[in-house]
């Protein structure tokens, strides 16, 4: 099968309890991760047939509106197929490597300097920038700090081969301004 | 010391003043109204209006509780999609 009108083909297990074996490698989302400011449930996608950008047998995180039980995007068995969007959050090698595609950017959160000597668990992060780590397919630069709409800096948890890694991302369109040096 | 530069399609405005006094007499603070308007800080390069474009440092008049306020260095900067503001002055 191929995929045509700009569209990805994708296998997902969408009852990955624990985990899910992918090119030999354990890796699993955290469906269920504190309370605000993360992707609900992100979706642990191989490639099944891609395009110039995305190659076949890649993995990816996608966002999870694409996939649910009666989706138009639903082909047969755990096949989808899915429009080549901002949906596709990122993709991970067998390293374990996030690299941000189509239009998403990977970040830190800033704390929100103060005075006072503040224990970790209290210290606040802005809602509105961050630090961008991985610029992905965009032209902000690594180091930069981007200015955006508020809360729109999302994390995703996942675990990789028993590591539990965080990653903050956001899509280009929220950036609404960077910040310069005088 | 850092400022803000717009991207994409969004503009950064300074707001005027709040007007503290009317005909002589204080306005207590929950009287006291925010300007709608200001002036243009930042223009994104993604704007497609010619007026907005080159409308740096122009006074621009939006309605009242659009946007988003952003403080960057104790300054407060107001952030406008480009179909927010409503006439350039």
């Amino acid at each position: 099968m191929k995929a045509v009108n700009g569209k990805i083909l994708v296998r997902v297990d969408l009852e990955q309890k624990d985990f899910m074996m992918v090119g030999g490698f354990k890796l699993s989302t955290a469906l269920k991760f504190e309370k605000n400011y993360r992707e609900k449930s992100p979706v642990i996608a191989e490639v099944v047939d891609g395009n110039k950008f995305i190659k076949k047998g890649e993995v990816l995180i996608c966002h999870h509106n694409h996939f649910y039980a009666p989706s138009p995007y639903h082909l047969y068995d755990d096949l989808y197929s899915i429009p080549f969007n901002k949906t596709i959050l990122c993709k991970i090698n067998n390293k374990g490597k996030v690299t941000p595609v189509c239009g998403n950017i990977l970040g830190s959160r800033i704390e929100i300097p103060s005075q006072l000597e503040i224990p970790i668990e209290h210290r606040k992060t802005y809602t509105d920038r961050m630090l961008v780590t991985d610029n992905g397919w965009t032209l902000y630069k690594k180091g930069q700090v981007i200015l955006t709409k508020p809360s729109s800096p999302y994390d995703i948890v996942y675990n990789f081969n028993g590591i539990e890694n965080r990653i903050t991302k956001v899509s280009e369109d929220m950036v609404v301004g960077i910040l310069v040096d005088k | 010391m850092a400022q803000p530069k717009a991207t994409n399609n969004f503009v950064f405005i300074i707001r005027d003043e709040v007007d503290k006094e009317k005909d002589g007499l204080f306005i207590p603070g929950k009287g006291r109204t925010k300007p709608h308007r200001g002036k243009m800080f930042s223009v994104g390069g993604k704007c497609t209006d010619p007026d907005i474009k080159k409308g740096e440092g122009k006074n621009a008049l939006f309605h009242k509780g659009v946007g988003q306020d952003i403080e960057v260095d104790g300054e407060t900067y107001l952030v406008l999609c480009e179909h927010e503001i409503i006439g350039i002055i």
